[in-house]
């Protein structure tokens, strides 16, 4: 056939309103055009091409065969769902998906939000291939942790960068620095982030895709893009979106219900174990007698008391939000509040953003944008861990205890000096007097102004910054009581911090692009970034209370310690990148930058860092659209390096203001000591030689779409290597300092990513699509200096450690000891077993594959998407485990029938020797108690495997023409649910393994009396006007 | 731009300092591991303490069931790289700006803290100690030369002193406000400890190094000298045995052991009421009332609360109470026993006297009448043994000085215990997973050594006795 003009016009499916500038491309070729602001336009198509392809920014490419017509009219459909043919890559820029030498993913602003999760990072889970996203608890404004193929750093982060609009923004979580007594997850800060705001979010997953934007995004980048008003129609048109959610506890630990409160098998009123008797079902007096009363209750197992201790949460979400365009411009407002109320009493979080974008393109070659967020965020938080946490004492409850009956602290029973245990106090007591709250206010927003020098030259500046204060509170109240319950007595403690961040980044780009030849593109930029962060930081701690009639720091005894810290860092940096396109099916890309940091030793503080990445599409190249079922068939490639420099600070040695410890709260040491100052030489040893840490990558893989797109195919396999690691090398003590900052790791990361999806079913009216994708990631510590193990943190008893030739996050914990023949060697008196002399390796907290499931089906108006997730393989510390072994609340615990016993299997070493002889010493009921509360710490190692059913929705949008009777442009009702089921293996037990007690820093792998996660499920409402 | 990113000043803490700054801090974190682990630990092993029925949360002390993880970071990790670390410094930065009393202090006390450390654990780094990354794996050395070198090291020390040197340090010395005369004093007492913990290994090193300080006319701590940091009533300032156990742990874990309790009731010694507090509750509330040593952590416990029996009393567990590293006390009781062995000349004095001295100034510390002493010396369970054996007199010696420990000087009261044998009814704790006859003889290294230090000389029992450790 020969060539031929063809016209026609594109509009929007759903509003029928015209789409100015989308692709229109006749496939095969290099011929392509744009519409006008009409949406219309004219393309001569040449000899032998038969196929218009009509591509737009968010909605679905829309391919059109052109036979004789000479006007082809195209209705585009908005669709997040189709992986989308432009994405937005480093800087911010659009790119062609298909011309990319990397991994990208994307997702849809439908898929962010159907399951109405208030935090970004969570509705990510299960959606995306190499990436591990675990939210650490069910506490409300909890922190969710973004790893993209594995942890590289042991010092630095090792989370994902956060991109809003091109400019990186904080995503760091501090929490009370002491986690294992009290301590708090307040939350990271991403979660300040509106999801309702997103028009899409971008995974950048390797060192290539990112290695423009420096050192930080070696770990990969997750690009957000807000909404713009961009394909909006030139009326107005404002949304309001509401959603209800109601959660409960996703996962209770199984309890035995054979015996109940007391010890060494005897009833005991005081205890808050379950070592007592077995249930009689008899009438019992049961705690304090106070007033010569005492209350009494059957003496029978309270199947649900943990249970009931719980309330339901909720969260109730609404946005409204306002956009339009106009000719040569676009604007989006949105205010949304999210009020968060936990299943635990006094627990809640809310959140109000107000957010504001305009886009302008001026007649004289400007173009410019604004984007400001500002978010309020803040919460009432559960103290967490060991001690008097809600969670540790509800664990322990004896299995008889009517939890619920304590909850009225004015009951003479359940005050400070009645209730029934001076072990433990009212877990009702805790949560309203032992109070921990914060409050940010955040702005964070950019400003963009491009021009245009000449056709395809264009410099842009963007200047944006983020910035934000978290003022902290935590409270405990003075408890002074006579009687048994005095032990608990306590001074009070008020505790006030300020955390204050800026960043401030600056980026001039210089971009050229021209069509070389006939067959060759060329895209040119060049840039210069300038990065500062600050840090500012200040506590004032009370420990002793004037009284409780209010919090404030002018009502304590004594003087408040106070510390403040602060640092500031500083990044220059100028890259560039060149990108060669071949005929439209070979693409090159060679980038370069180089940094000049603050944090490195100055006069040497210059890196430069290089990556390449060929992309080929073979369909293209050989036509085989035309001749075979494959649509699509892109290999890619590239190899990277992306340099970092250190912490602030590390590259001398300083002195410390004096402080030592024993691990309790609040009884340190610490100076000023009696007014006088002290310095101490710091443990540290700073090194004036540092030299910038480097991570270097290569991968290959397809991308590939069949049978008119399907089953579509991503495959990648990665492999990167990051050397000279800036880690805290620790020393022996009698070197006279603790560790010293060296280059001395090297980590190895490398894994597959595999995504399927497919269209089984697409007929007019109903549809299903289905896309599966798994990861695995093969992590080893390669080299760590002087075979050195270094810990990331944890117990003494069970720690998290870097070790060579292990995966980064190994637990070394106390074990058995046992004989050559690896049998439990016990002490002959007791018949307990006996620790190990050295602790030893117990697996690591990385798991070995992971993967999702979604499914979305179609039906005319109606949409349904069910997402799976999974992780298979690694390990957890459960204290619950522990806790419910030691409180003889473990179903384990009731083995043999709490009769005595002797450990199967055990034997008893003889003298020192190195014979061993069969146990005969039974455990007996008077130290079964011992036996199950002093096991090994590493007997609280679980499998940390889990399936969740992690989402559900459903959406129904109500036919056109039931709308257009109304007012409404549009009204959809929706119902989501999410962590509705969780599967694991048969040993735990206790608790979801997702759940981490230490925020979402690199010390994973700990549940350490956490807030239990939640499982949710509501129903939402959209409409427009 | 190169101006532009030098901001890598940290403006937190001081990239120098001197030793008004440094001494204190130092001073500081000894007392704070000798006022809280080691006051426990040493208190339990002596048995002036012991754990009460309602908690656990120290019978792994009764049970002498210590690891390589407990006395670590915190306090192996504390008296190096904490301690002597900030000593060494004060030493060479003294010497560098001519001061040359700061210079004896800082010499004074690394020697204090060094044989702390090897007195816990035996043989440890010493020489090879303190060099950074220069050296990083310390290697070990026999405690046998440790000790030969502290005493070289204080002989340093005091002639610095004796040479005329001064000192701008004031204030900043948390013993003795500078004052070289009492730091001399000091030393000569520290010295004498050190030669007599050599009394059954090394008798005739202990005893020509003794006769040689007694002829050059060797100065002792007197009355009213106890070298000590005094804590404060202020947040994290306070004494970090009340701070921990007191307050932290609402003192539900430490009471009075019987082994203390009996002698002082048998005695009628009234610095009962100082170490001790009647019972707040229960049948006997209002009087003393102790726990057999570890009974609590076996199956025959009571469960009871500690609040029915004695716990640490006012002068032990108070907000400010001091932290003594040598007491004046101990100076006479060691001045006592050193006479005793025959090892003074004339010079020595009387042996009775010095112990009677020894008793005085416990009262004295303890804020009790002095006066009461010449009463409670008729005791015949306490009166001085004149004209007995040099052990029998030895035994009498320590079994007061022990008890002058009590509650304040925990480390120390083992650590004699260890020498000496005496007081020679304690028997170990009822818990205990040691021989029958056995109480902990040592620490174990640490684990951090274990993975940290090529030169680990891997695992040594508990139940092995340190170089100087032979008498039974």
């Amino acid at each position: 056939q020969g060539a031929r003009t063809v016209s026609g016009r594109v509009t929007d499916q759903e509003t029928g309103q015209p789409l100015p500038g989308v692709a229109v491309i006749v496939r095969g070729t290099t011929v392509g055009t744009t519409t006008g602001a009409n949406g219309e336009y004219t393309i001569n198509v040449p000899a032998n091409s038969n196929t218009l392809v009509f591509r737009f920014l968010g909605y679905a490419e829309v391919q059109r065969a052109v036979g004789n017509a000479s006007t082809i009219d195209v209705a585009l459909g908005f669709d997040a769902e189709q992986l989308q043919e432009v994405v937005v890559t480093a800087l911010g820029r659009e790119e062609e998906e298909r011309t990319l030498g990397y991994a990208t993913q994307q997702v849809g602003s439908e898929q962010i939000t159907q399951g109405r999760e208030r935090s970004v990072a969570n509705a990510l889970q299960g959606k995306v291939a190499g990436v591990n996203i675990q939210s650490q608890g069910g506490g409300p404004g909890s922190s969710t942790r973004v790893v993209i193929r594995g942890a590289k750093s042991i010092s630095q982060s090792n989370q994902a960068l956060f991109v809003i609009d091109g400019i990186p923004v904080d995503n760091s979580s501090s929490g009370t620095g002491d986690n294992l007594n009290a301590g708090v997850d307040v939350g990271n800060r991403a979660n300040d982030i509106n999801p309702d705001d997103i028009e899409s979010i971008n995974i950048l997953k390797g060192p290539a895709a990112a290695a423009l934007y420096g050192a930080r995004a070696a770990n990969g980048v997750i690009m957000i893009t807000t909404k713009s008003g961009k394909g909006a129609t030139k009326k107005a048109e404002i949304t309001y979106l509401t959603s209800y959610t109601v959660e409960d506890i996703l996962r209770y630990p199984e309890l035995q219900n054979r015996y109940g409160q007391g010890f060494f098998g005897e009833p005991d009123l005081l205890e808050n174990t379950s070592w007592g008797p077995i249930f009689t079902g008899e009438v019992l007096p049961w705690g304090q007698i106070i007033d010569n009363q005492q209350r009494v209750k059957p003496y029978v197992a309270l199947e649900d008391n943990i249970k009931e201790f719980f309330d339901y949460g909720y969260n109730w979400t609404n946005t409204v939000s306002l956009s339009g365009a106009a000719e040569n411009a676009t604007y989006y407002a949105s205010y949304s509040n999210t009020q968060q109320e936990g299943v635990v009493p006094t627990t809640e979080y809310s959140r109000n953003s107000l957010a504001i974008k305009g886009t302008t393109k001026l007649v004289n070659k400007f173009n410019s944008t604004v984007s400001m967020t500002y978010t309020k965020s803040g919460g009432d938080f559960a103290l967490t861990g060991q001690g008097n946490s809600v969670f540790n004492q509800i664990i322990q409850t004896p299995r008889d205890i009517p939890v619920r009956e304590l909850e009225d602290l004015d009951n003479p029973f359940n005050d400070e000096a009645g209730f029934y245990s001076p072990y433990t106090i009212n877990p009702y007591w805790s949560l309203r007097n032992q109070t921990y709250e914060n409050d940010v206010d955040r702005l964070f927003g950019n400003i963009t102004l491009g021009y245009d020098i000449m056709e395809g030259l264009n410099v842009t500046y963007r200047i944006g910054t983020d910035f934000y204060t978290d003022r902290r509170k935590q409270f405990m109240a003075i408890r002074n009581v006579e009687g048994q319950n005095a032990s608990n007595n306590d001074n009070g403690m008020y505790s006030e911090r300020q955390i204050y961040y800026r960043e401030i980044n600056s980026d001039l780009i210089v971009s050229y692009n021209r069509d070389l030849s006939e067959v060759l593109t060329l895209d040119v930029l060049l840039g210069n970034n300038i990065n500062q962060r600050e840090n500012d930081d200040l506590t004032a701690t009370a420990d002793a209370l004037a009284n409780n009639e209010f919090r404030s720091l002018s009502n304590i005894i004594g003087t408040p310690l106070t510390t403040s810290f602060r640092d500031k860092r500083r990044l220059v940096g100028v890259y560039g990148s060149a990108k060669v396109g071949f005929r439209n099916f070979l693409w090159l890309e060679v980038t370069g930058r180089n940094d000049w940091s603050s944090t490195l030793p100055i006069g040497d503080n210059s890196f430069f860092y290089p990556s390449v990445n060929v992309a080929f599409d073979a369909a293209e190249a050989f036509g085989l659209a035309e001749n075979t079922p494959i649509n699509f068939a892109k290999f890619r490639a590239n190899y990277a390096n992306v340099g970092n420099d250190a912490l602030p600070y590390s590259t001398r040695s300083v002195f410390v203001s004096g402080n030592i410890s024993d691990g309790f709260a609040g009884t340190d040491l610490n100076f000023p000591f009696a007014g006088l100052p002290g310095f101490e030489v710091s443990n540290v040893i700073g090194n004036a030689n540092l030299a910038p840490e480097n991570t270097s990558s290569w991968e290959v893989g397809a991308d590939m779409r069949f049978f008119n797109e399907r089953l579509r195919l991503d495959a990648a396999y990665y492999n990167s290597k990051s050397t000279d690691q800036i880690i805290n090398v620790p020393l022996s003590f009698a070197t006279g300092f603790g560790s010293a900052f060296l280059n001395a790791a090297t980590i190895r990361n490398e894994g597959i990513e595999l995504l399927v999806g497919g269209v089984p079913i697409e007929t007019n009216d109903f549809s299903w699509d289905i896309s599966v994708n798994f990861t695995k990631n093969e992590n080893m510590v390669e080299d760590v200096a002087g075979d050195n193990e270094i810990s990331l943190g944890g117990l003494s008893s069970a720690a998290l450690v870097i070790s060579e030739g292990r995966p980064y996050g190994t637990f070394l914990a106390e074990d058995y000891l046992r004989d050559p023949q690896g049998r439990i060697v016990v002490n002959a008196s007791t018949g307990r077993p006996r620790l190990s002399t050295e602790q030893t390796y117990q697996g690591s907290i990385q798991p070995d594959w992971q993967g999702g499931l979604v499914n979305t089906f179609r039906y005319k108006g109606l949409r349904m998407s069910i997402v799976f997730d999974t992780r298979q393989g690694g390990k957890l510390y459960s204290r619950t485990r522990g806790t419910q072994r030691f409180a003889g609340t473990a179903p384990e615990t009731l083995f043999n029938d709490r009769q005595p016993y002797i450990i199967p299997n055990s034997v008893v070493q003889v003298g020192t020797s190195d014979e061993y002889v069969e146990n005969t010493t039974p455990l007996t009921n008077t130290n079964l108690y011992e036996y199950w509360g002093n096991l090994p710490e590493g007997t609280n190692i679980i499998d940390a495997s889990f399936t969740k059913l992690r989402e559900v929705s459903v959406s129904y949008r109500l036919p056109a023409s039931l709308v257009e009777r109304t007012f409404f442009g549009n009204i959809e009702v929706g119902l989501s649910g999410r962590n509705l089921i969780l599967w694991t293996p048969d040993e735990n037990t206790y608790i979801d393994p997702e759940v981490n007690s230490f925020g979402n820093g690199n010390l994973q792998g700990y549940e350490f009396s956490s807030y239990p996660s939640t499982r949710s499920w509501g129903a939402n409402l959209r409409v427009t006007f | 731009c190169e101006d532009y990113l030098d901001i890598n000043v940290d403006p937190n803490n001081p990239p120098t300092s001197t030793p008004e700054l440094t001494l204190p801090a130092g001073q500081g974190e000894l007392a704070y591991v000798l006022g809280n682990q080691f006051q426990f630990m040493g208190n339990f092993f002596a048995q002036h303490w012991t754990q009460a029925g309602a908690a656990n949360q120290y019978c792994d002390l009764e049970l002498y069931q210590i690891t390589s993880s407990d006395y670590d970071a915190r306090v192996w990790g504390e008296l190096y790289a904490g301690a002597l670390n900030d000593f060494l410094f004060v030493s060479q930065q003294a010497a560098e700006e001519g001061d040359l009393g700061a210079q004896a202090i800082g010499e004074i006390m690394q020697v204090y803290t060094m044989q702390v450390i090897t007195d816990a654990w035996g043989d440890v780094p010493y020489t090879a100690s303190l060099a950074g990354l220069e050296n990083a794996n310390p290697e070990y050395q026999p405690q046998e030369e440790i000790y030969d070198g502290l005493i070289d090291q204080l002989n340093t020390a005091l002639a610095l002193i004796d040479e005329g040197g001064s000192t701008d340090i004031g204030a900043s010395d948390l013993v003795y406000g500078g004052d070289l005369d009492l730091w001399r004093r000091f030393a000569n007492t520290l010295k004498l400890r050190i030669y007599l913990r050599q009394a059954y290994v090394r008798p005739e090193v202990a005893q020509s190094g003794i006769q040689e300080m007694y002829a050059s006319g060797a100065q002792f701590l007197q009355m009213g000298e106890t070298g000590d940091v005094e804590f404060a009533d202020q947040t994290q300032n306070r004494n970090p045995f009340y701070q921990t156990q007191v307050v932290f742990r609402g003192g539900v874990d430490v009471v009075a052991s019987n082994t203390a309790l009996n002698y002082l009731q048998e005695t009628g010694d009234p610095r009962i009421d100082q170490f001790y507090a009647p019972a707040q509750t229960g049948p006997n509330a209002g009087s003393f009332v102790g726990v057999d040593q570890g009974v609590e952590c076996t199956p025959e416990r009571t469960g009871n609360q500690s609040n029915t029996v004695s716990k640490p009393g006012p002068a032990v567990a108070s907000p400010a109470t001091a932290v003594p590293f040598i007491s004046a006390a101990e100076s006479y009781f060691l001045q006592a026993e050193a006479v005793a062995r025959g090892w003074t000349g004339a010079a020595g004095g009387d042996a009775s006297e010095l112990y009677a001295q020894g008793i005085r100034a416990s009262f004295d510390y303890l804020g009790e009448d002095v006066s009461q002493v010449d009463q409670l010396l008729q005791q015949e369970a306490v009166a001085y043994p004149t004209g007995g054996s040099v052990e029998e007199q030895v035994e009498q010696i320590i079994t007061q000085k022990w008890l002058s420990f009590n509650g304040v000087q925990g480390f120390e009261a083992w650590t004699e215990v260890r020498r000496t044998g005496y007081p020679s009814f304690i028997e170990p704790s009822a818990a205990s997973t040691l021989g029958t006859d056995l109480i902990p003889k040592r620490l174990v290294y640490p684990n951090t050594e274990a993975i940290r230090n090529q030169n680990y000389p891997g695992l040594v029992e508990i139940s092995v006795p340190v170089w100087w450790d032979v008498k039974d």
